[in-house]
């Protein structure tokens, strides 16, 4: 299908897919494709799709609409194209389902016996001796032959480099020294334009002797004549006729020849290209002046130039979508936060407020009832503190010899008080052998914790909730099991699949959809992992598996039922 | 019902609050001052109690509107604007969206002595039209 993707603007890294009829595009709420842009106009665009075929038609907009850098009124849309409507820049993709579907009726793949059987393979090649056609360049009688095989052979080359690529310091220098092996250069550089300034800053330079520090000066002149008029001009300071004759600078001076050429891509210039060599005197005097740049040279490096352009373009593309997704993705995280610290602060707030109403009518028991709701959200934020931190890296697991059975108790009796302000009845049963265990006390309090929080949570309104809390040691399977059963709301199939995803909150308003991740991550920094079950309006039951990693001396302490019978 | 007879005098006001925190801290509050409090922690529930007990105040958090939940929200704005019960919207609401005149708005994260005052002058307001 077709689509539009946002890469600048406030709706950045947004994809809308297009579908077959009219669309509009604008500020307000009613438009198929709401931006919130100010520059944009109520109904700023119209786009009309028809089998993934799409055009536009600005609908009077203050701003205009521009295709590719140029304001239309109407236009057809091709893949690639970028449209801008305010300061809103989207990138077109074309869909080619119906394209696919008539190909597929031209091309057949058939078997042997079909296809005429007189098709057999005569010669094969492998990928890279592609170019084994155009190495041999000198086997050749003609010159001519000899210089466009030579030719032939560069652009397959810069092919092959722009292909191969996606981080653009590394093509350019790829490029420059291509282009030194095939040309007499002395010195070249690339310089790209920068959007935002749009000024040509240097990328990659060469130098042939060697001295990197040698400095390039490019003139202005040259520079602007290449970007303006979208051509590669060749420049030598020796085609001033009159200043050649032997008491003149050339002589004295040498010959600077130069190549310069735009890179020119889809949407425009990106940059320009720039190479010099440098005849010295006494060269002149012996050999007379011989040009070492010609005007193939100029054609082709106007290829290689555009070739360059296209790669450039699209990894600029291609980091400005994974730039957009990240945002994206911050801009969910900060959400998220913000909303869960939101709700935490409004709690403090109100126990503040109860705290100081107390205080001002002497009444003990409205400060407590303040003190209360202070603290208990207190304890909010530091568990949301904990999470993060254990999701970040922060907090490496640090491994002691624990028991899992007092770390298990420890959690259930946190969380007693709040099962009772639930309503729910919370059950503890300790498996009754279990050998002290290497693993991360601290880590598996927090794990159980949240999935006990959760479970809980889970049991929120119904009659006689009850979450029956277990644990399990498992020598043959060496493992410790740790069972969380609830039997509250359950989680339907689909979100099911979706508890252990960051910010993937069931509870609405309530969670901060970092509890089960940060569990899930703990679980799997022990080398173990969380496997729940769940039915819709029955319960939930999650099991926590943590890997046996005995200490010294538990062997013996392992339990006698799997030791007695020898 | 003895609250509807208890009504005649006191008045009270409906909660629609998910946070148990901020349900606990209104009611103290507003205990203390002589109202009446009745609560509920999702808005389907608090529709009900609404049309049942015609409260003289209607304390709305948004975020107990599910969502796709707009039809009770109509509800509730109708209910109370036939009723004439001022209803106190708890929430980010785009300045652009219409208010009707018996609602306001309290923006999220808000301070209580502000809310409190404001649900108190809103309650001395209905006391003198009836």
């Amino acid at each position: 299908m077709a689509s539009l993707f946002v890469i600048r603007g406030s709706d950045q890294g947004t994809r809308i897919e297009l579908e077959d009829g009219a669309l509009t595009i604008g500020r307000d709420k009613s438009n198929g494709i709401q931006l919130h842009d100010t520059e944009v106009s109520r109904k700023h665009v119209e786009i009309h799709c028809e089998k993934s075929k799409c055009s536009i038609c600005d609908l009077n907009s203050s701003n205009g609409t521009f295709m590719n850098g140029e304001r239309v009124e109407a236009a057809q849309l091709q893949s690639g194209d970028r449209l801008q409507v305010g300061r809103t820049l989207m990138i077109f993709t074309g869909g080619d389902e119906s394209d696919q579907r008539g190909l597929a009726s031209l091309v057949n793949i058939v078997g042997d016996q079909h296809s005429g059987g007189d098709s057999r393979i005569v010669q094969s090649l492998s990928q890279q001796e592609g170019s084994s056609l155009i190495d041999d360049i000198h086997a050749s009688t003609s010159p001519w032959l000899a210089r466009a095989r030579s030719n032939l052979q560069i652009m397959y080359r810069t092919a092959l480099a722009v292909s191969h690529t996606l981080d653009i310091d590394q093509l350019l220098n790829r490029i420059l020294e291509m282009i030194f092996e095939w040309v007499e250069a002395d010195r070249g550089c690339i310089m790209l334009l920068n959007q935002a300034t749009d000024e040509l800053e240097p990328k990659a330079r060469r130098t042939r002797r060697g001295s990197t520090d040698e400095k390039i000066n490019l003139s202005r002149r040259i520079l602007d004549y290449v970007m303006n008029h979208k051509e590669g001009v060749l420049t030598s300071d020796a085609s001033d006729d009159r200043r050649w004759d032997p008491g003149g600078s050339v002589v004295q001076m040498g010959v600077r020849e130069a190549i310069c050429v735009p890179m020119q891509g889809r949407y425009g210039i990106v940059g320009i290209v720039y190479i010099d060599t440098f005849t010295p005197p006494g060269q002149i005097l012996e050999h007379g002046v011989t040009r070492k740049f010609h005007e193939e040279h100029l054609k082709l490096m106007i290829a290689i130039g555009h070739q360059a352009a296209l790669a450039i373009e699209d990894t600029s593309y291609y980091s400005a979508m994974v730039q957009a997704e990240r945002l994206a993705a911050v801009g969910q995280t900060i959400a998220t936060l913000s909303h869960h610290i939101k709700n935490i602060l409004q709690g403090i707030r109100g126990g503040s407020y109860l705290i100081q109403e107390g205080l001002k009518g002497d009444e003990p028991e409205v400060v407590r009832k303040g003190w209360g709701i202070v603290e208990k959200n207190q304890e909010k934020i530091s568990n949301l503190v904990m999470d993060m931190l254990t999701f970040s890296k922060e907090r490496d697991p640090e491994v002691t010899e624990a028991n899992l059975n007092r770390v298990t108790a420890d959690v259930v009796e946190l969380m007693q008080i709040h099962s009772q302000d639930a309503n729910v009845q919370l059950i503890w049963r300790p498996a009754e052998q279990m050998p002290r265990l290497t693993f991360d006390p601290d880590g598996l309090h927090r794990a159980i914790l949240n999935v006990v929080t959760n479970a809980i949570d889970a049991c929120d309104g119904c009659e006689s909730g009850q979450v029956e809390v277990s644990t399990k040691f498992d020598a043959e399977a060496g493992h410790a099991l740790i069972r969380v059963v609830d039997n509250g709301v359950g989680i339907g199939p689909n979100d099911l699949k979706k508890v252990f995803v960051i910010f993937e909150s069931q509870k609405g308003g309530r969670g901060t959809g970092l509890g089960l991740s940060v569990s899930q991550k703990i679980m799997q920094e022990h080398g173990g992992e969380i496997e729940v079950t769940s039915t819709l309006g029955e319960g939930s039951c999650f099991v926590l598996r943590l890997p046996a990693v005995l200490c010294e001396g538990s062997e013996q302490a392992l339990s006698p039922a799997t030791r007695v019978p020898e | 019902m003895p609250d509807q007879v208890g009504s005649q005098r006191q008045q009270s006001v409906l909660i629609i609050d998910h946070s148990a925190d901020t349900r606990q801290v209104l009611r103290t509050a507003l205990e203390r001052r002589g109202v009446l409090i009745l609560e509920a922690k999702r808005a389907e529930a608090g529709l009900k109690l609404a049309r049942r007990h015609h409260p003289a105040l209607v304390v709305l958090d948004l975020e107990t509107i599910p969502a796709g939940g707009e039809a009770v929200r109509e509800r509730l704005d109708s209910e109370t604007e036939n009723s004439r019960i001022p209803l106190v919207v708890l929430g980010n609401v785009r300045r652009s969206e219409a208010l009707l005149p018996h609602q306001s708005v309290v923006q999220k994260p808000y301070h209580y002595g502000p809310l409190i005052r404001k649900i108190e002058l809103l309650l001395a307001d209905s006391k003198q039209v009836a």
